[in-house]
């Protein structure tokens, strides 16, 4: 008779430590929808920039002068709409009128 | 943003390459044969023949040799496209703008650069036009 009691209070204890280890296992991760790319705001994130004065961030490097200045450029016709076209004095190419106020450089591959 | 920016004398666009060869293993040679195209004064047309005909070259074996075929197209001296091509004429400038852009921690592409009076700021990945519509008058506001 004890030993019966003993083999059930054994089977039942197996059974609930089965279901709480479930319960309490690992959880997957929640589904958090990711941010949709045109909710991100722009521009997201400033490229390392010289910093400003005593802060308490760290100081920032230097920007590349490749990207901080206004290139040299040698213009070598016109694309469509009368786009000026040509080569910057680093071995870029570029698009655009060479005074334009905003530089943007992408940086790609063609795959 | 061509059409609303760069055409209306808003935006100044610059091209760096930065081939992942790593996961796209004829980066390497499509900016090649871009840059040789550049020597003729051919970038623009040969830049955009190469991304249009992207099914057509990548991931094939043969690569190079379509990417030779496409010197014709865009009227450059077959000759000399094939000897710089051939012969590596633009593998160490594709390998200094890659250097460069991991010198600033440029790992993935497409990467923007927004240089708005001297001020920098990064936009990593591609984003629809409406993103760069914004970014763009915003920043345009800075700066008249």
């Amino acid at each position: 008779m004890g030993s019966k009691f003993l083999f059930l209070f054994l089977v039942c204890g197996l059974l609930l430590l089965g279901c709480t280890s479930q319960v309490t296992g690992t959880p997957e991760p929640p589904l958090v929808p990711a941010p949709t790319k045109a909710s991100t705001p722009i521009p997201p994130s400033p490229v390392p920039t010289q910093a400003e004065g005593p802060t308490a961030t760290p100081p920032r490097p230097t920007p590349p002068p490749q990207l901080a200045n206004r290139p040299q450029v040698t213009v070598q016709g016109q694309l469509e709409r009368g786009i000026p076209y040509g080569v910057t004095a680093d071995g870029h190419a570029f698009k655009g009128d060479p005074q334009a106020p905003i530089l943007l450089f992408e940086f790609s591959d063609y795959q | 943003m061509e059409e609303n920016y760069i055409a209306t004398g808003k935006v100044l666009y610059i091209f760096w390459n930065l081939p992942l060869s790593s996961i796209h293993p004829q980066a390497q040679v499509s900016a090649e044969a871009v840059e040789c195209a550049a020597l003729q004064g051919k970038f623009w047309p040969m830049h955009d023949l190469v991304f249009r005909n992207q099914n057509e070259w990548a991931g094939k074996a043969n690569a190079r040799d379509i990417l030779l075929g496409y010197g014709a197209q865009v009227g450059l001296d077959e000759a000399a496209y094939r000897a710089c091509l051939t012969e590596g004429q633009t593998t160490q400038k594709i390998k200094d703008d890659a250097a460069f852009a991991a010198s600033i921690g440029v790992g993935g592409t497409p990467f923007f650069v927004f240089n708005s009076k001297g001020k920098l700021y990064a936009l990593s990945g591609a984003y629809p036009y409406e993103n760069f519509r914004q970014a763009l008058d915003s920043l345009l506001q800075e700066s008249p």
